[in-house]
């Protein structure tokens, strides 16, 4: 026998492709302001979280992977001989100009890392190898922006504060936050690139021995070494997530459109659920006239609220798939992990059983001697 | 007992000024393989005490008892469950679901009961086949004329096994052929299958049908002899 809810759903078109309009406006919205939260993130902290160290030692108060402060290089030898460290190596990440071909200039990310590196490495290569670092000039950067740099490919040549910067090699899909695009070339170049005194640098980061919890030996580095903070990869990914995310007020701004996606969605859904429910309220009489409990009644409005839903998140979570697959080619990526697509789904589900429960509320409520008033 | 029994029944609307006595204490019992029609002027409380009787409406004192059941003592998350049980509907407008075909329309008091799949299905067609609708099973009620829609809501009625009937101006909306064909059915469903029917009724072609006539007038109740039946239905 089939549901009434369904059945009531497919008699009115109109009213459904309205109900299903708004879900999809709303997954879609909630999908892609998430997306981009996500890609945000992920933007943020990717230098770090990618790195393969255990361990990042900064200046003490750094707040952030940008804002670095510099400090004696001479100390990676002290954090070398500390108990637990398996290697340490100097690393730059900060701020620098790069002039194009045609003159103009754009902010750029320096990445300086120590010949044979085994740490902070770019990944992703798709074309050049690591090891072209080691030429004359040479620098590594993502495809993603080529356009930006004002270049084309492997060979073309920019400079970086009147220094010659080579391109060698190509990645795919390293992307920063700030739009200053990664430039990773040795840490020699970076310290050129970047103004640093030869004799500092930004971090030192730290590979753990087998079996040396990170935590522990940050606390020990951090004991060994004046004026620094040494925190396990994992907290310094969410120290920079915080920062760019939080701080900025950026990933409040997209957190409230994805929220503000959902408000829409259930004000959609609540009023055309609730307007199916006025116009059907004698049929909700007659049901329980003829012995129908108000569980019942709730579950004919949950059953079309649910249906909906599951349309409605079908629809617009395609559509979110197709477009967070065309953002992987620009350099603002959304990500749509499966975790977040689950609980969309879940979300999807409860916008729509809360915006049916004033229609529950209405039908239950209904007077079954109405029946008889025609 | 089967049947109902209503036992100085009163309802009263509204306090002071604005009271209203719909029903005035009114005695009166329907009895398996019964046909009872209950006439009067609009607004005399008709369809006031036909809700009384068929659970929907309480009233302000009295007993109501439905196949042996008092149902004035039970809560109101019970009543729904007589409706179910004891007691099939049929309203004037048919008050059939337009998007559900004719075996669904019939069907769906069973789905209220949690009676689904194809033992569900079987009995709708049964009840459709006893009101003469077996070939309608697949359409819909837009598709019907009135007569029809109306057989569709007895076979709805029916499909519970009810043992009594409460019919609200069944034909007011139907012609004389259609009218006729469903008073017959709701006759036989008293004579034939021993369920007791309340009809309420301003159609003087349906008098006939009638084993007993009730008139209500101003919340009172009184029986109209055999005679007079005579007469009314003349």
């Amino acid at each position: 026998m089939a549901s009434l809810a369904l059945r009531n759903l497919l008699h009115d078109r109109v009213r459904l492709v309205v109900t299903l309009t708004g879900i999809v406006f709303s997954v879609v919205l909630s999908a892609i302001q998430l997306g981009l939260f996500v890609g945000f993130r992920r933007a943020t902290s990717d230098l770090i979280a990618k790195s393969d160290a255990d361990v990042w030692i900064k200046s003490e108060g750094v707040t952030h992977l940008e804002s670095a402060v510099s400090f004696p290089d001479a100390w990676r030898y002290r954090v070398l001989a500390t108990p637990g460290v398996l290697d340490a190596e100097k690393y730059i990440a900060n701020f620098g100009q790069w002039k194009r071909p045609d003159g103009a200039e754009e902010g750029i990310m320096i990445v300086g890392i120590e010949p044979a590196a085994t740490m902070g490495r770019p990944w992703n290569l798709t074309a050049g190898r690591i090891e072209d670092l080691a030429q004359p000039d040479a620098v590594v950067v993502d495809e993603l922006y080529l356009t930006k740099l004002g270049v084309t490919g492997l060979g073309d040549t920019a400079e970086i504060r009147g220094h010659r910067a080579r391109i060698v090699g190509l990645t795919r899909g390293i992307r920063t936050f700030t739009t200053a695009p990664p430039v990773f070339t040795l840490f020699k170049n970076a310290v050129d690139f970047t103004r640093l005194e030869a004799d500092q640098t930004l971090y030192v980061l730290v590979r753990a021995a087998p079996g040396v919890d990170a935590a522990i030996l940050a606390q020990q580095l951090e004991a060994r070494l004046p004026n620094v903070d040494a925190l396990t990869t994992v907290e310094w990914q969410r120290a920079q997530e915080s920062y760019w995310m939080f701080g900025t007020g950026a990933g409040v701004t997209v957190l409230v459109a994805a929220g503000l996606g959902m408000l829409v969605g259930i004000v959609v859904v609540a009023q055309t659920i609730y307007a199916a429910t006025v116009d059907h309220l004698k049929e909700y009489g007659t049901l329980k006239a003829i012995g129908a409990a108000n569980a019942y009644i709730y579950r004919v409005i949950a059953q079309q609220a649910m249906a909906s839903a599951l349309v409605g998140y079908g629809v617009g979570i395609a559509i979110a798939l197709v477009v967070s697959q065309g953002s992987q080619q620009g350099t603002t990526a959304i990500l749509l992990p499966w975790q977040l697509v689950a609980g969309l789904a879940v979300a999807t589900a409860a916008m729509c059983l809360i915006a049916s429960i004033v229609s529950i509320r209405k039908a239950t409520r209904i007077d079954p001697a109405m029946v008889f008033r025609t | 007992m089967s049947g109902i029994l209503v036992d100085r029944v009163t309802k009263v609307y509204g306090s002071g000024a604005t009271v209203t006595h719909a029903l005035r204490g009114v005695d009166l019992e329907v009895r398996p393989r019964e046909v009872l029609l209950m006439e009067g002027p609009s607004g005399s409380g008709k369809t006031t005490l036909l809700s009384i009787m068929g659970a929907i409406l309480r009233p302000t004192s009295g007993r109501v008892v439905v196949n042996g059941r008092d149902i004035t003592v039970l809560g109101e998350r019970e009543l729904p469950r007589v409706r179910l049980d004891e007691l099939g509907f049929v309203f004037q407008g048919f008050n059939l679901f337009p998007a559900l075909s004719v075996l669904e329309n019939v069907g769906i008091a069973l789905d209220i009961r949690g009676e689904r799949g194809a033992p569900a299905t079987a009995k709708a067609r049964r009840a459709l086949d006893a009101v003469g609708l077996a070939d309608k099973a697949s359409s819909l009620p837009r598709d019907l004329s009135g007569g029809q829609k109306q057989r569709v809501a007895i076979a709805r009625a029916l499909v519970g096994s009810p043992r009594v009937i409460l019919a609200d101006e069944p034909t007011a909306s139907l012609d004389a052929e259609s009218g006729r064909r469903v008073m017959e059915l709701l006759r036989s469903l008293a004579v034939n299958d021993g369920r007791a029917v309340v009809i309420v009724t301003h159609d003087a072609r349906t008098l006939q049908y009638a084993n007993r006539i009730v008139r209500i007038d101003d919340g009172r109740l009184t029986e109209i002899e055999a005679a007079e039946l005579q007469g009314v239905a003349s």
